[in-house]
């Protein structure tokens, strides 16, 4: 072909792809393109002609109940707040030395961490798209700085292949993508699509294989210079300067057929889901300091160690029972115009609260996830000096799953803490029914199949159970099948409704929590608003 | 036909991919793959493993109601199954088991019917029950059944 085919259009390109593979493609590729919906955030709700003096008591002092403080008094509510334990933040949650963890039915660990290090043992990472919980952070001074979440020299790994050793993530994704291009260039020049493509098509697919897939002549995908310019060089080595090893070598690809065995290829797209894409945040410091500054606004208006009870609707208001969460103390009684809850459903379905049956089936209804995390600190940052891994991710086969490595204070000469275990399912329960003690003990065991230098270098960790986490009895909300007991939770009961990542498109993201809160403060207003 | 291609391509390159392979003198076409973690902590990432009641009690349950099926209370409750009244009816924690309920999740994709059976049974004569009747995997596969009619209806 002489000239250049001119490039599809994009109209043309979103006719392949939903041809191809079918509506719900088409859908996924314009969200991809730009064209799907953004998140719903046009920043804080306008609330303007709250009725003098009336009222609002929020159940929990998480991120949904403190943004919907937030809001609710600044458009001229009376707000307070009712809170189970003596910090604020719920899961945005913070571990640092001389913390303490009480998990159900006796397990206490001491956090030892040294001076400035922590793990973030709920969430850890914001995606950029984001917008309410990133205009949050902008509005309410907390500092942010990048997470990495993508990391070509972090590792794959599984314990039945390649001897149980690691291999870099960039390796692998390099020879897998090289390798199932080879395999399409090869059918595709061999006439594999002649029935069905016009030679004008044939020769451009060719033309971008070769070109992303980094083939040789032959369509092949091999041993040379141009491809190590893309997996790396042998041993990690030249290009160098001067004489001694300079010259750039050419570096083995991994065989195709042991990257399919090993199912390496499971764990390629997890970098690049929509939440996953580049660039990712955390706060400096830790997440927790987005709930701290929550807390600024809002902590006058928190009653700690409140365990509530019993919510009743009336006509003209509602009235929440709670007693001293830690046994000690006096309990109490709150009465407001409105109520916005944001306890999670674990724990809601098994209060006396005063909503429809209908209601009360979807909270009975609704499962959390289990989920168990490590924080394990090290006195060298041996990832960074030995192994040249800043941040990201290394997932593995074994229980533990991953390893994420810290984003802040990299190239310190300190210590470092990451992310030892991060464990769903089966392998999470049997976690939970182990002491904290065993528990560390089987994270070190299996991290040290990845890294030999754990055993030396460990200092102390924490491996918490969510499930034994007393406020939260689970992880965050498991929406199976959603149909209209999502619209059921969402939706206001007379005077009570229910905010959290629970009531999100997002179960597990902050970002869910603050929408939802968002949303049920204008159902509040909206109703407030129009009474007579 | 234009348009066609990525169609086409999706047909035959599982065909394609056979062939290379083979001509590449690899081993396995459908390689038997060992699910992730399996047997580590008595289960895999997608069930338990093993049908001995006691240790599916233990690794599936004691981390909540307790070792001794105690119990605990925080902001809400896992209830004690010790001594449970509401044992007596083998149906009752199998609906549990399967359905879920509040705090209490589904097991129905982690446990099979036997391996829900085991550990019913055992919740049933042992820590301070003792109630009579041995479940069986096709009484909970029943069970199961009726379950999801019931979800259904």
């Amino acid at each position: 072909m002489s000239e250049q085919p001119p490039r599809p259009s994009r109209r043309a390109l979103l006719k392949m792809i939903g041809l191809a593979a079918g509506s719900g493609t088409m859908m996924n590729a314009m969200a991809s393109l730009g064209h799907a919906r953004q998140s719903p955030y046009k920043g804080p709700p306008d609330l303007s002609g709250a009725p003098e003096g009336a009222s609002v008591v929020v159940l929990g002092a998480g991120l949904a109940g403190m943004c919907a403080a937030l809001e609710l008094r600044k458009a001229g509510y009376s707000v307070q707040i009712l809170e189970y334990q003596e910090r604020a933040g719920g899961r945005c949650w913070t571990l640092k030395g001389g913390d303490t963890i009480e998990e159900l039915g006796g397990y206490t660990q001491n956090v030892e961490f040294s001076d400035g290090q922590y793990i973030n043992i709920g969430p850890w990472r914001i995606p950029h798209h984001h917008l309410a919980l990133l205009d949050y952070c902008h509005r309410l001074n907390v500092p942010l700085e990048v997470f990495v979440q993508e990391n070509h020299n972090a590792y794959l790994h599984s314990a039945d292949h390649f001897d149980g050793k690691p291999v870099r993530y960039g390796h692998a994704w390099a020879d897998y993508v090289g390798q199932i291009t080879e395999l399409l260039a090869k059918a595709t020049d061999a006439g594999a699509l002649d029935q069905a493509a016009s030679v004008e098509d044939t020769e451009i697919l060719l033309e971008s294989l070769k070109s992303f897939g980094i083939l040789d002549k032959d369509y092949r995908y091999v041993e040379r210079l141009e491809t190590a310019e893309y997996r790396g060089y042998p041993d990690a080595g030249a290009p160098g300067g001067g004489l001694w090893d300079a010259a750039p070598e050419p570096s083995e690809p991994i065989a195709l057929d042991d990257l399919l065995t090993s199912r390496f290829w499971q764990y390629m797209r997890n970098h690049t889901t929509y939440r996953h894409h580049a660039p990712m945040f955390q706060p400096v410091g830790g997440m927790e300091e987005i709930a701290h500054a929550f807390h600024r606004e809002v902590g006058d208006l928190i009653t700690h160690n409140a365990r509530v009870t019993r919510v009743v609707q009336g006509e003209d208001g509602v009235t929440v029972d709670y007693e001293a969460a830690s046994g000690d103390g006096e309990g109490g009684q709150v009465s407001a115009d409105y109520c916005v809850c944001t306890i999670p459903f674990t724990v809601l379905s098994q209060l006396d609260v005063d909503v429809s049956p209908e209601m009360r089936r979807v909270m009975r209804q609704l499962h959390y996830y289990e989920a168990v995390k490590s924080g394990l600190e090290f006195k060298r940052r041996f990832w960074e000096r030995d192994e040249q891994i800043y941040g990201g991710i290394t997932l593995t086969d074994l229980p533990i799953a991953e390893i994420s490595y810290p984003s802040n204070e990299m190239h310190s000469d300190g210590p470092g803490v990451i992310l030892g275990a991060y464990v769903y399912g089966p392998h999470a329960y049997a976690y939970n029914s182990m002491s904290p003690e065993e528990r560390l003990e089987s994270v070190i065991s299996q991290g040290e199949q990845i890294h030999p230098q754990y055993r030396d270098e460990f200092s102390n960790g924490v491996v918490l159970s969510w499930h034994r986490v007393p406020w939260m009895l689970g992880c965050y909300s498991k929406w199976d099948d959603r149909g209209s007991d999502y619209e059921i939770a969402a939706t206001m009961d007379n005077r009570f409704v229910c905010a959290g990542e629970h009531i999100s498109y997002l179960p597990g993201w902050q970002e869910g929590s603050l929408l939802s809160a968002l949303d049920a403060v204008r159902q509040v207003h909206d109703r407030a608003t129009s009474a007579p | 036909m234009r348009h066609a291609t990525l169609t086409a391509l999706s047909l035959c390159i599982s065909v394609v991919a056979t062939s290379v392979l083979a001509q590449q003198g690899s081993e396995p076409k459908t390689p038997q793959i060992k699910k992730p973690g399996a047997g580590t902590l008595g289960a895999t990432t997608e069930s338990f493993v093993g049908t001995d009641g006691a240790t599916l009690y233990r690794r599936a349950c004691s981390g909540c109601h307790g070792p001794e099926g105690g119990g605990v209370m925080g902001a809400a409750a896992y209830p004690a199954l010790a001594g449970n009244p509401r044992l007596a009816s083998a149906r009752y924690p199998v609906n549990l088991v399967i359905e879920g309920n509040g705090a209490m999740p589904s097991f129905a994709e982690w446990l099979d019917d036997e391996q829900v059976a085991a550990v019913v049974n055992y919740l049933r004569s042992n820590l301070g029950n003792e109630y009579d009747g041995q479940l069986t995997a096709e009484d909970v596969a029943q069970m199961r059944a009726d379950f999801a009619d019931l979800d259904g209806g």
